[in-house]
């Protein structure tokens, strides 16, 4: 096909820059006018009926910390569809339509270029679903002020009818809070920084033992060690190896026991027949192909196996570890054929500590050859406990796993009142006695070392809020740890789980950041469709923004698929878990620029990640505008 | 640039193929033409010779399979050529949600016009093109068909151009606003404007046209001034006013007796265009002044020649 090109010579007429913003603003301006009076203006106001509607009669799990969320979820939903439709059905629309009706025919032999008309169009589409979020946008934060309003009559009631709780001051009632401050007072939170990270807390005496890395029994947390890079599977080639642990056991003495020394412990042991030493469980592992333990293909070779072990007094275990074979060898691990390779190390129960220094692994090759592990173990929540939880169990009186949070610098000038809430969010989960009361504890410990305990009753799918007086911390570091206390008990948490109460943007503006989002979300379906529809029909146009859709969403499935991100080689080693490499691949999808998922539940969203994704919708609108640009003024137009 | 002739073509020709690159139809074929600054260019054939090819390769909405193509000297399709042409399509087509004034006000802020200069612009246009001001607030999927003509016809000039293309400018009007038409068009010739126009309408062309191409099946067959066209060199027509049966019987004698064949001696008719529109206008100055007694007379004289425009013979051939 012949192509249009514009020569210098034929560039003789001027083109300033206001003479082409006057030109995409006209095509910007028909475009918005044409929105308008083909009366599409009139979903705003049925999209914001539909949102109420729909808030109104869904069922609440609780009225009074699910009413505030849910309302803003639905009218981010129903926004969300609305993006959809704008910008995808209307926006394949106006060019097809005015090829068909000829308009295309005066239009193009204007002196307006591909980018003018293209980038017009794209702005005209764009004012038009801004214009219609606005109408939406402002009825929901009307609505749900007004059901911010009912939720804290709500809760005050509910605080004059509640029954004391044994552990839990009143202050420390989320009830309360609402009650006092509104629910919509809690859109101000920061998550932390960092955690959750995992260490031991031992009940005293606490054993010495510096530089040790613990994991205490049944709470699915392990020792790590990475061996991709040891010699381990060329040993195996030659013939059957070993890996010699170096363990250090914590076990507390039994009840109106004394604590004895280990070497105590290995006498009485010698001396009482019956009495098991302390076992521990050792794994070699594919750590990508971990989760296939539940439902492993058939076929497959497994991704993980594991032994038992008792750990003598000196601490000192070998395994032995003999190459991939067809049939199952006894108390010997095999290494996992392909893949990643990990050695997990793991406490076999609720009264054992184990724990290991750098240093700790050695490899023994078949002709006793040896290649030590220089590095530190990695302390892990086990993974086929629950995905992306990681959890606690209590045991008051023996070591204990906790969660440790850690803020990095909070400016002082964010703290609210004489008070600074922590909001604790955790799942008690299904493998949890449940409706017990269980206990809990935080400790906050300043960067000097001063600590603040608080024991309080986690109570399921509600945050709990953790008071600190300003006296004790007004900003700067803080380190949040949580333990459970109730024995058989489990606290799951994620990295969302604690977040710190701020001053900052009012709820509007909070809730004003989370519309920009689904506008950035509906601004790129609509640049797609501008890009599709200048080159073919209506029903192409929708078909190819479905599909760019998908194809962004494989993507994104493609690279958070483990096996497939290793083979990527360098993507791995130096981006994989980067923030940005993270961030990235969220926005591939396009779903990513929509609000975080966190967002109803209040988290602050940062300027600097509100820009980020504003810059990126831009570009990547730029890109497919520029696409519709070339496709407008290439194409014949009538022939 | 600023000199260059307004239309240069050189062997063009099109080709429209199939989804499949496979040829379809030759649509022009070898075209050379080319028009001189300030005159009228009709461009005739019938339906598939050729004439909407013609005009959407000089705007550049297509591109030539072979040949070269010049407008105002640069290549069609291009900003700085566009910024120098108008175009009347076929039928207007316009956004139909847009109101006359909106029209109007949009392409002239395609031609980069500031807001001051496109009212002034739009308010002159709406008035040459006669769109009273009721009509230009309503949107143009409420217009008639020679409503839609007029604005058509005020967005193709929003831009004072150097070179209207008009493709069929009179279709859907009635007499009078051919008659508008027409008039406009020499209006703008006068003012220094080269028209290339498309027509079915053979009169029309005939009116207002300098020079004429026919095209047939892609190809041009004829080419030049309509006068030299139209002009049947074997036969002289003598025309006069006042000649008694007996002077028209002299002449004759006088004809046979130098040795001519005489075709015919009769009265001339006018056009039925300029009748119609000596009835419509004397209907109209009867309704603003009853009483005039001139004007029901003006319009019971058959053969009184309309303002301007000399009548003649309607039969021409001979």
């Amino acid at each position: 096909m012949p192509t249009r090109r514009q020569s210098a010579s034929d560039a003789s007429a001027p083109r300033r820059p206001r003479a082409f913003s006057r030109r995409a603003g006209a095509v910007a301006l028909v475009t918005f006018r044409q929105g308008m009076r083909l009366r599409l203006w009139l979903l705003a106001p049925l999209a914001l009926a539909v949102a109420i509607v729909s808030d109104l009669s869904a069922p609440r799990f609780d009225p009074v910390f699910d009413a505030v969320p849910a309302a803003i979820e639905t009218s981010l939903l129903v926004m969300t569809v609305l993006a959809v439709v704008v910008g995808v059905f209307f926006a394949t629309y106006p060019t097809p339509s005015e090829m068909d009706t000829k308009v295309a025919y005066t239009l193009l032999t204007k002196p307006i270029t591909g980018m003018e008309f293209a980038l017009g169009r794209f702005a005209g589409l764009v004012l038009l679903l801004a214009a219609m979020l606005a109408v939406v946008g402002g009825g929901s934060y009307a609505y749900i002020r007004m059901r911010a309003r009912a939720v804290r009559a709500l809760a005050a009631e509910r605080l004059r009818e509640a029954r004391p709780r044994a552990m839990q001051p009143a202050d420390l009632n989320p009830v309360e809070a609402v009650a006092r401050d509104g629910p919509l007072a809690t859109y101000r939170y920061r998550r932390a920084d960092a955690g959750p990270a995992f260490a031991v807390r031992f009940a005293e005496p606490a054993p010495e033992a510096p530089g040790v890395a613990w994991v205490v029994g049944q709470s699915g947390m392990r020792l790590r060690w990475d061996l991709e890079a040891t010699p381990l599977r060329r040993y195996l080639a030659s013939g059957p190896s070993r890996l010699r642990l170096a363990l250090v056991v914590h076990r507390p003495p039994a009840a109106g026991e004394e604590q004895k020394s280990p070497e105590d412990q290995e006498d009485r042991q010698g001396r009482e027949a019956g009495e098991e030493r302390p076992k521990v469980i050792v794994r070699l592992a594919d750590p990508e192909r971990e989760g296939e333990r539940m439902g492993r293909a058939a076929g497959r070779p497994p991704a993980l196996y594991e032994v038992t072990v008792e750990v003598p007094a000196t601490g000192i275990v070998e395994v032995p570890v003999v190459p991939p074979a067809p049939t199952r060898a006894e108390d010997a691990l095999i290494a996992p054929e392909g893949g990643g390779l990990v050695l997990d190390v793991l406490a076999t129960g609720p009264r054992l500590a184990v724990g290991a220094r750098a240093h700790a692994v050695t490899i023994v090759g078949p002709s006793d050859e040896t290649a030590p592990v220089a590095a530190a173990p990695t302390v892990e929540a086990a993974h086929n406990i629950v995905s992306g939880r990681s959890m606690l169990v209590g045991e008051p009186d023996l070591p204990r796993q906790m969660a440790v949070f850690r803020f990095d610098d909070v400016p002082a000038g964010r703290i609210v009142g004489d008070r600074t809430a922590v909001e604790v969010r955790y799942s008690l989960d299904a493998f949890s006695p449940a409706t017990i009361e269980s206990a809990a504890q935080a400790t906050f410990v300043r960067p000097d070392g001063e600590r603040l305990v608080l024991r309080f009753t986690p109570e399921g799918h509600r945050p709990t809020l953790l008071y600190m007086e300003r006296a004790f911390w007004s900003g700067g570091p803080l380190e949040v740890r949580l333990e459970c206390l109730s024995p058989d008990d489990y606290i799951g948490l994620v990295p969302a789980s604690v977040r710190l109460r701020l001053t900052g943007e009012p709820f509007l503006l909070h809730y004003a950041k989370g519309i920009v989002h689904v506008l950035l979300f509906g601004a790129i379906l609509i640049a797609v469709a501008v890009f599709v529809a200048n080159g073919i029909s209506w029903f192409v146009g929708i078909f190819a923004v479905a599909t760019i859709f998908a194809l962004g969403t494989v993507g994104h499935v493609l690279l958070t698929y483990q096996p497939i991100g290793r083979s990527a080689g360098w993507l791995t080693r130096h981006l994989s878990g980067t923030a940005a490499w993270t961030w990235v691949v969220d926005h591939l999808k396009l779903q990513g620029f929509l609000p975080p998922d966190s967002f109803v539940m209040g988290e602050t969203v940062s300027w600097l990640s509100l820009a980020a994704a504003a810059g990126a919708a831009g570009l990547i609108s730029l890109v497919f505008v520029a696409i519709g640009a070339w496709v407008i003024r290439a194409r014949e137009v009538g022939a | 640039m600023e000199h260059a002739q307004p239309v240069v073509t050189e062997g063009l020709t099109k080709v429209y193929r199939d989804f499949w690159g496979r040829q379809k139809v030759h649509a022009l074929v070898g075209l050379t033409l080319e028009l001189e600054r300030g005159e009228i260019f009709g461009l005739l054939g019938p339906n598939g010779s050729g004439k909407s090819t013609t005009i959407k390769l000089l705007l550049g909405l297509i591109f030539p399979t072979a040949g070269r193509v010049r407008v105002l000297g640069l290549k069609p399709g291009t900003p700085a050529a566009s910024q120098r042409l108008g175009y009347l399509p076929e039928e207007s087509y316009l956004h139909r949600f847009l109101t006359g004034e909106e029209t109007v006000d949009f392409y002239g802020r395609l031609f980069g016009l500031r807001r001051r200069e496109r009212r002034r612009r739009t308010a002159e246009l709406l008035d040459l093109v006669g769109l009273d001001p009721r009509s230009r607030a309503r949107q143009l999927r409420e217009y008639s068909k020679g409503m839609s003509r007029r604005i058509g016809l005020a967005q193709a000039l929003v831009n004072d151009p150097e070179l209207l293309l008009l493709d069929e400018p009179t279709t859907g009007l009635d007499p009078i606003g051919t008659r508008e038409m027409k008039d406009l068009i020499l209006r703008l010739k006068d003012e220094g404007k080269t028209v290339l126009l498309s027509s079915h309408l053979l009169a029309d062309v005939r009116d207002v046209c300098d020079r004429i191409g026919i095209l047939a099946r892609g190809q041009l067959r004829e080419l030049g001034r309509v006068d030299e066209l139209l002009e049947v060199r074997d036969v002289v027509q003598i025309r006069a006013r006042g000649l008694s049966p007996e002077g028209q019987k002299a002449v004759v004698s006088a004809a046979v007796g130098a040795g001519a064949e005489v075709l015919s001696a009769e009265h001339p008719t006018t056009t039925l265009e300029d009748l119609f529109l000596r009835v419509i206008r004397a209907e109209a100055e009867r309704a603003a002044n009853p009483d005039a007694p001139g004007a029901a007379a003006a319009a019971d004289t058959p053969g009184a020649p309309v303002e301007g425009e000399p009548s003649g013979p309607s039969d021409a051939s001979g």
